[in-house]
């Protein structure tokens, strides 16, 4: 049986057919490479509408996430990177992936964050590790230094450390593995002032202070 | 067919896929998260459909197993797809005492955050909403604050941040407040 069967294959191979196996490996090459040019078109035109997002020092965030005024692009942008994010008049999300001179941030290093209380209803910082900005492990279960949690310098402003080791105040933990790390900066309620031009707030500064 | 017919055809695909999973993302991804956020718990308590049923979430740890994408850490959210197609539904929202930070934000399937409201917004600690979709005649909804959601289907999150992670007493509170917040559907009266 398996003999007839093979015979009928190296037969259908051997006669004019091989023309629509041809045509049908054409198509296949035909889809498969439409994917990949979908894909990279997908991937850069994401990336350009991530270029509209109002940048400040090493923060970025976007005017546009969850409204309706936002085009094709950025609504789709805004799903595949902040599904359930709120509008900006509600919340506004600054994110970092650098230090403020420009240098990508590292688990293996430790930084200075220096700051003052925003112009909102409240705010927090998180340190995120991962593509997929997972909250880092650590025996103290600390994920985050926030309005009502931050020990403050005397004039008001604050100063959070980032780092694997202990710190005594105001201290956000860093992974052991060194992968993506992000902070999030998140106001929620912010101000018209701070709505009408988040780029002219002054945001935290994230300054180098060990490592490389 | 010549080289340049397969060239065409091939940027002819790439386009429409292109278009396609711009177009489509939005309601892709509210689906996949609609999913993540409700599976589990439906699972476990065998609910018929994950629609108009509101899911409480704790809060997250570093340890938890599932998926997690920038999740507030300070945050208890309370999860519901909501789905008008049938009728309107009815929103009970309770904001635990003396909270930083309370809002109720409603997502169309095109990821829009159609309405938010905020603990300094609302005007008392405990309040109906009503979502309907656009065809609805919201006369009979007297007193009630009624919202209109441009899709049939969408998605509604409740955030309630809690000023301390570390105060078990605020978290119980709120969790307290959290769990007493319910979605039903608003049940036509007899004609």
């Amino acid at each position: 049986m398996y003999a007839n069967i093979f015979a009928i294959i190296i037969n259908f191979f051997k006669r004019r057919d091989m023309s629509i196996i041809k045509t049908v490996g054409k198509i296949l090459l035909c889809l498969f490479l439409a994917i990949v040019l979908a894909s990279a078109a997908t991937w850069f035109m994401l990336r350009r509408s991530s270029d509209d997002w109002i940048r400040s020092g090493p923060w970025r965030t976007s005017l546009t996430a969850g409204t309706q005024t936002s085009g094709m692009y950025s609504r789709a942008l805004n799903a595949v990177a902040g599904i359930g994010s709120m509008r900006p008049s509600e919340a506004l999300y600054f994110m970092a992936n650098t230090d403020s001179d420009g240098e990508p941030l590292s688990h293996a290093s430790t930084y200075r964050i220096e700051g003052q209380d925003p112009d909102a209803q409240w705010w927090s910082l998180v340190a995120y590790a991962g593509i997929y900005g997972s909250l880092i492990p650590n025996p103290l279960n600390i994920y985050s230094v926030s309005m009502t949690t931050v020990t403050r310098n005397p004039d008001g402003s604050w100063t959070v450390r980032l780092s694997r080791q202990k710190q005594p105040d105001n201290w956000l933990p860093l992974a052991e593995q060194d992968t993506r790390l992000t902070l999030i900066f998140r106001c929620f309620g912010p101000s018209s002032a701070l709505l009408d031009n988040p780029a002219a707030s002054r945001l935290p500064q994230i300054i180098l202070e060990d490592g490389q | 067919m010549k080289l340049l017919h397969w060239i065409l055809l091939t940027c002819f695909l790439a386009i429409i896929l292109h278009i396609a999973f711009i177009w489509y993302a939005p309601a892709l991804f509210t689906r996949l998260t609609i999913n993540v956020m409700t599976s589990a718990q439906a699972e476990s308590e065998s609910m018929p459909t994950v629609w108009n049923n509101i899911f409480h979430r704790p809060l997250k740890e570093a340890t938890d197993s599932g998926f997690s994408f920038y999740t507030s850490p300070d945050t208890v959210y309370s999860f519901a797809p909501y789905d008008v197609s049938q009728g309107s539904v009815r929103i009970h929202c309770v904001i635990p005492e003396g909270i930083v930070y309370w809002s109720i934000s409603f997502y169309d399937m095109t990821t829009h955050n159609f309405f938010v409201e905020n603990n300094q917004t609302a005007q008392s600690n405990e309040f109906d909403l009503i979502l309907a979709s656009e065809n609805v005649d919201c006369k009979s909804f007297t007193n009630k604050q009624v919202i209109i959601s441009s899709t049939k289907k969408g998605m509604i999150f409740i955030r309630a941040v809690i000023s301390d992670r570390n105060d078990k007493d605020e978290l119980e509170r709120i969790t307290a407040a959290q769990k007493a917040s319910f979605i039903e559907p608003v049940l036509k009266k007899p004609q």
